[in-house]
């Protein structure tokens, strides 16, 4: 008995012409949860788009408890009883949470007016049902990111239908969240709902999934039962093969300090707020610190890159207090800065490829050089050819796919031998390959002297290279082993070690 | 009438159709669109009511002032949304063509590109007779369609604030795949908002013809871009937005009220409001940024 | 916001973005011109005969033309300073029009103690009160963080009642008819190199700015940083170009080509500063600045289109009886339809969306473009975690 199925289904996304999801056939059984996985781009999540009606496939057949379906929008699939939570926030940050879930489908008084009494009520009642806390009259950006997701999660549930697609729904939840939402599809499943779970986490998988889906390159490779894999062999189907490579720890002693912070406290920024933290970067070591969002890695972020000024302690660039984004250390190559925010901060999305591989050298260029054109050019395909961007100098950046603008990115800042590194969540988009060329170069810089810290939400990044860890929870710092994931997770998530 | 009463009187009709063309400037930019063309689709609603009121009659001629320019940025938002066009090019084109086309018409129509006199067009003050009360006079003394445009800025600002319109409209700005996912079409709500403001701007333009009862080219004279500063300078929020109005209804008729008493200059005293508008807009922003 | 520019440094896109929509403009404007001509005139033949033939009939009238689009290319090319710096500022009209009043003031006043460098004066005067009109949206913006759209808008709507009053008041020539300042002496004037056309030297260093322009833009680091600065402000200060500057200094760089286009247009055609003389040219310039997609060097040709239209339309109306607003109607629907995006990309899009349900509206095309990014960003969010993607 199937519940929905997808038969040799393809996309074709004629802009970056590229074929995300190449005769894809997928079923799913009532009561069952249904994992996908694979690594970055292999088309997990346009899958996941066309089953929920964002996106109609160029080809194939969607079915529905055996009938034929085509989704003109997301609209169709949730009457037809499809729920879709997505891995990005899809909701508006400025309404209340109840009014998030009520969208489209307002209660309304008189006819006329939004009802918003009932639209709360409405959401209480739903949240009470599925075990959430949540302020229904609390406007969405004021939540922490795990209530916002859980805000998600109940507006998938509130259509009432019984097949649910989750994308990454575990990524920035805490460990409370996370058994709430395993419970909570333990429950679905034993009422007879289908799962679709997409995600990166084997221990996850592992545990709630019936059976799983291996995608590679836009193709479904093949589908097991949960019961005949283990850890190690699930890792290797979602890294695809590649492995990170541990990185050869330089043998030797660290040297002078590069980037300090005493007693650092910053407050202000919402929930993310940093609490007198004490760090020492020094040369030949990398130094990675892992918080889960809210804990106060942006406003660590800020700090060091020099973005915002500590409200009490110092920051410390080579013993000078860092300020107005280490303008001066970031042009003189002293500072290489891989920040959070791609988009925003890292690129500039309407210039070419290679004006955004090349922008830091601009000033080195003499008028002859830089209006012939030639040297730049020249200098942007050697430093993309570092990290194997393939040759498009002359596209927009923003016809790249996010993994490739990541990558371009990377090798910007990575090309010179900078005596500091901050690179914040510098692996967010890349695939195996491309995160193990990155902790590699990280690791050869390392060797060649450079203090580098890494600032990131996944616990993955430090046990690749780095020599200490630490975990940031509610703003402070905690030393833990670099290599004990365990012992990681359980200070990122506050639990007892 | 005392000095003061026909002061506040001058200043509530100058509020009545300001406030309607901000609450329209106010919907598009709850779902994130700035519209640049509110100066010329009070032209177009000001025409529309002198020439229906030629052809037709008065009522007719409102219906049609308020519905002309609703039409208009209706299409013009359409345009946009179906070519890709930038909104802020193609409102910048309303601008330009409001006028332009309005002076063609009224060669045809009226006969002159100039002040066009429409007989029984000009709008009877209600409530004159109430108008001698003591300080609630100004509030009757008011012509019917200055009422009415602040009947429209009132609807505008009650679907904004209390109806799903406004919710959706909110959610537009804000996160257009909220709308998505509630499987709404956002290019609708988009669109139904410039349909609002356009409609917003059509009441206050026939207010502005019945009030002398004629097309007068340039009648609009820069109540547009007044409404779109209110608009910032209010925050972006409703009641902001009616305060900021309120701030420029005294301050211009103070202008105005200044020239009948006093030799300085008219239009001196006309372009100290704008400087003065600047002036807070900038300290505004340097306080907001050191809070920040 | 005006058309993606593209970077001629690093060569791509093939650099003919700005001329096809010139191409465009022509085309659009010529149709409609016909359009109404027939539409609104009863003798549509000698309508469009003196809408298209008059102008240029003779050498005297065309130069004449040229002469007209002098001071318009200059606001465009301020507009085009200011906009490829991520400031949309809509003064252009105040500029120009305080920088007539203080070039006639200048050419006027100071012809008794400075003989003919009266005329060098009155033109850095014009540039200065330009400059000056400018300089409190560009102070606003670089130490308050003010939005340069609506301080430009009303310190130039003061600046036009201000000016009004000053031609209007104190300095109007009592004598005349017109609300005028008194003529300047004639040798104060730029000397007609064409008798009797008007033109003066003004197209030639319109022309030249143009072109030093689309150097700077094109070829110089400091154009790219500040191309860089207008599309992404942070990136660029990360990149460490100097944000600061390029917070203020673009925004009163166009003061100055608009309030040079204005004592232009005082020591042209016009010989003293009249009331309402600036006439919109603030606005027709932010069209020609589209017309020629953000371009410098399109600039001039699509200056002389606007002027084309300007007395197309007023020679059709001497001539035939074509309302002289078709001219300004023209110019808008001009301005309207060469902002949008060419149509082999409409067509693509309109097949696409018909092959398939879309996510969100605008930000479908922008989600399409990364089939493994997220749909489209939160605007007003991202205080959560930095997700990973899938």
């Amino acid at each position: 008995m199937r519940l929905l199925s997808l038969g040799s289904v393809s996309k074709y996304y004629s802009s970056t012409a590229t074929l995300a999801v190449d005769g894809a056939s997928f079923e799913l059984r009532p009561g069952e949860v249904h994992a996908l996985v694979g690594e970055n781009g292999a088309g997990k999540s346009t899958l996941a788009k066309i089953m929920c009606g964002f996106e109609s496939p160029d080809s194939g057949r969607i079915e529905l408890r055996g009938e034929g379906l085509s989704f003109g929008s997301h609209r169709d699939a949730e009457r037809a009883g499809i729920g879709f939570v997505p891995q990005y926030s899809m909701l508006a940050p400025g309404l209340t949470a109840a009014e998030n879930v009520a969208l489209g489908h307002e209660p309304r008084m008189l006819g006329v007016f939004a009802d918003r009494r009932r639209a709360a009520y409405d959401f209480s009642i739903l949240a009470d049902r599925y075990g959430f806390v949540v302020d229904p009259d609390a406007v969405v950006s004021t939540l922490s990111a795990a209530e916002r997701r859980e805000v998600e999660i109940l507006r998938a549930l509130s259509r009432g239908g019984d097949v649910l697609v989750l994308d990454e729904p575990t990524s920035i939840l805490g460990e409370r969240e996370t058994s709430a939402l395993f419970a909570l599809i333990g429950r679905l499943k034993d009422a007879g709902a289908g799962i679709v779970y997409i995600s990166h986490r084997a221990r996850e998988i592992l545990e709630l999934a019936d059976r799983i889906s291996v995608m590679r390159s836009g193709r479904l490779e093949s589908t097991v039962a949960a019961s005949d894999v283990d850890e190690r062999s699930l890792a290797d189907m979602i890294m695809g093969g590649a492995s990170i490579p541990a990185g050869e720890r330089g043998g030797q002693e660290p040297g002078a300090a590069m980037l300090e912070l005493r007693g650092v406290s910053l407050g202000g920024r919402g929930a993310d707020r940093l609490d007198g933290a004490d760090l020492v970067v020094r040369s030949g070591e990398i130094v990675a610190v892992i918080a889960l969002g809210g804990n106060g890695l942006e406003a660590l972020e800020a700090v060091a890159c020099g973005e915002a000024e500590p409200d009490s302690g110092e920051a410390l660039v080579r013993g000078r207090p860092v300020r107005s984004y280490a303008r001066r250390e970031l042009v003189s190559g002293v500072m290489a800065y891989i920040p959070t925010d791609r988009e925003g901060r890292g690129l500039c999305a309407k210039a070419s490829v290679a004006l955004n591989a090349v922008a830091r050298r601009l000033p080195s260029y003499s008028f002859r050089e830089f209006a012939a054109g030639e040297a730049p050019l020249a200098d942007a395909g050697a430093i993309l050819s570092a990290f194997n961007v393939r040759n498009w100098p002359r596209r927009r950046i923003d016809t790249l796919s996010g993994g490739n603008r990541q990558r371009v990115v990377v090798a910007r800042e990575l090309e010179r031998q900078a005596s500091l590194v901050i690179a914040a969540n510098p692996a967010q988009g890349l695939d195996g390959s491309s995160r193990a060329a990155l902790f590699s170069r990280l690791s050869e810089m390392r060797a060649a002297g450079s203090a580098v810290l890494i600032l990131s939400s996944d616990p993955e990044d430090a046990s690749a290279v780095a020599d200490r860890s630490f975990a940031l929870y509610r703003g402070r710092l905690k030393a833990v082993g670099p290599a004990d994931e365990s012992a990681i997770a359980a200070a990122l998530t506050g639990a007892a070690p | 009438m005392s000095g003061l009463s026909a002061f506040l009187t001058d200043a509530i009709a100058y509020l009545a159709p300001l406030s309607a063309v901000a609450m329209g400037g106010l919907a598009t930019e709850y779902v994130g669109s700035l519209n640049i063309a509110l100066e010329g689709l009070i032209v177009v609603g000001a025409f529309s009511y002198a020439v229906f009121g030629l052809l037709l009659d008065p009522v007719a001629a409102y219906v049609a002032a308020l519905a002309v320019p609703a039409a208009v940025a209706y299409a013009s938002d359409l345009f946009s949304r179906k070519t890709r066009a930038d909104s802020f090019v193609v409102g910048l084109g309303v601008n330009m063509l409001a006028p332009a086309a309005a002076s063609i018409v009224s060669q045809a129509v009226f006969g002159t590109k100039g002040v066009a006199v429409v007989p029984g067009l000009q709008a009877a003050r209600s409530f004159g007779g109430l108008a001698a009360l003591p300080l609630a006079g100004p509030l009757f003394g008011q012509r019917w369609t200055d009422y009415l445009a602040v009947a429209a800025a009132a609807l505008v600002a009650l679907a904004l604030a209390r109806t799903p319109f406004g919710t959706r409209a909110r959610a537009a700005g804000m996160n257009a795949d909220s709308l998505a996912m509630a499987g709404l079409d956002a290019g609708r709500v988009r669109g139904a908002a410039y349909a609002v403001s356009g409609l917003a701007c059509g009441a206050a333009g026939a207010a502005l013809a019945a009030s002398v009862g004629a097309w007068v080219p340039s009648m609009s004279a820069g109540r547009g871009w007044i409404a779109l500063v209110a608009v910032y300078l209010g925050g972006k929020r409703l009641g902001g937005t009616f305060a900021a109005c309120a701030l420029f209804a005294l301050l211009l008729s103070l202008a105005n009220g200044a020239q009948a008493v006093s030799s300085a200059p008219a239009e001196l005293l006309m372009s100290a409001p704008y400087f003065l508008t600047a002036a807070v807009v900038i300290a505004g922003s340097a306080r907001s940024r050191r809070r920040r | 916001m005006i058309g993606p520019i593209a970077f001629r440094t690093v060569k791509d896109a093939g650099g003919a973005g700005g001329f096809r929509k010139l191409a465009a403009g022509i085309v659009v404007a010529a149709g409609f011109a016909v359009l109404a001509a027939t539409a609104l005139s009863n003798e549509p033949v000698a309508a469009l005969g003196a809408f298209f033939a008059a102008p240029f009939a003779t050498p005297s009238s065309f130069l004449s033309m040229v002469e007209l689009s002098a001071p318009l290319a200059l606001c465009a090319l301020g507009v085009i300073v200011t906009f490829r710096a991520g400031h949309f500022s809509l003064g252009g009209e105040g500029q120009a029009y305080a920088g007539s009043l203080a070039a006639a003031i200048v050419g006027y006043y100071g012809y008794s103690s400075l003989g003919s460098a009266a005329t060098g004066a009155a033109v850095l005067a014009g540039a200065l009160a330009g400059s000056l009109v400018a300089a409190v949206p560009a102070m606003g913006r670089r130490f308050a963080g003010a939005d340069v759209l609506l301080t430009s808008i009303l310190v130039s709507q003061g600046a036009v009642f201000a000016v009004d009053w000053a031609i209007g008041g104190p300095l109007r020539d009592v004598a005349g008819n017109l609300i005028a300042m008194p003529a300047l002496r004639p040798d104060v004037l730029l000397a007609r190199l064409a008798p009797p056309s008007t033109v003066t030297l003004a197209p030639i260093v319109a022309v030249a700015l143009c072109l030093a322009a689309g150097l700077y833009f094109e070829r110089t680091r400091s154009g790219a940083a500040h191309d860089l600065y207008g599309r992404n402000p942070l990136f660029a200060e990360l990149q460490g170009f100097d944000s600061k500057l390029l917070s203020w200094a673009p925004i009163v760089a166009s003061g100055t080509l608009h309030g040079v286009a204005g004592a232009l247009m005082v020591l042209g055609a016009k010989g003293t500063a009249i009331r309402g003389m600036s006439g919109g040219i603030g606005w027709s310039a932010i069209g020609v600045a589209l017309v020629a997609g953000s371009r410098p060097s399109a600039v001039p040709l699509a200056a002389l289109l606007f002027a084309w239209l300007d007395s197309g339309s007023r020679q059709a109306a001497v001539l035939s009886d074509l309302p002289p607003d078709a001219g300004q109607a023209i110019k808008a629907l001009v301005i309207m339809l060469v902002s949008v995006r060419p149509a082999w990309a409409l067509i693509r899009r309109t097949l696409r969306s018909r092959a398939g349900a879309r996510v969100g509206t605008d930000a479908a095309a922008d989600a399409a473009a990364d089939a493994a990014a997220p749909v489209s960003r939160a605007r007003g969010g991202g205080a959560g975690a930095p997700e990973g993607e899938a």
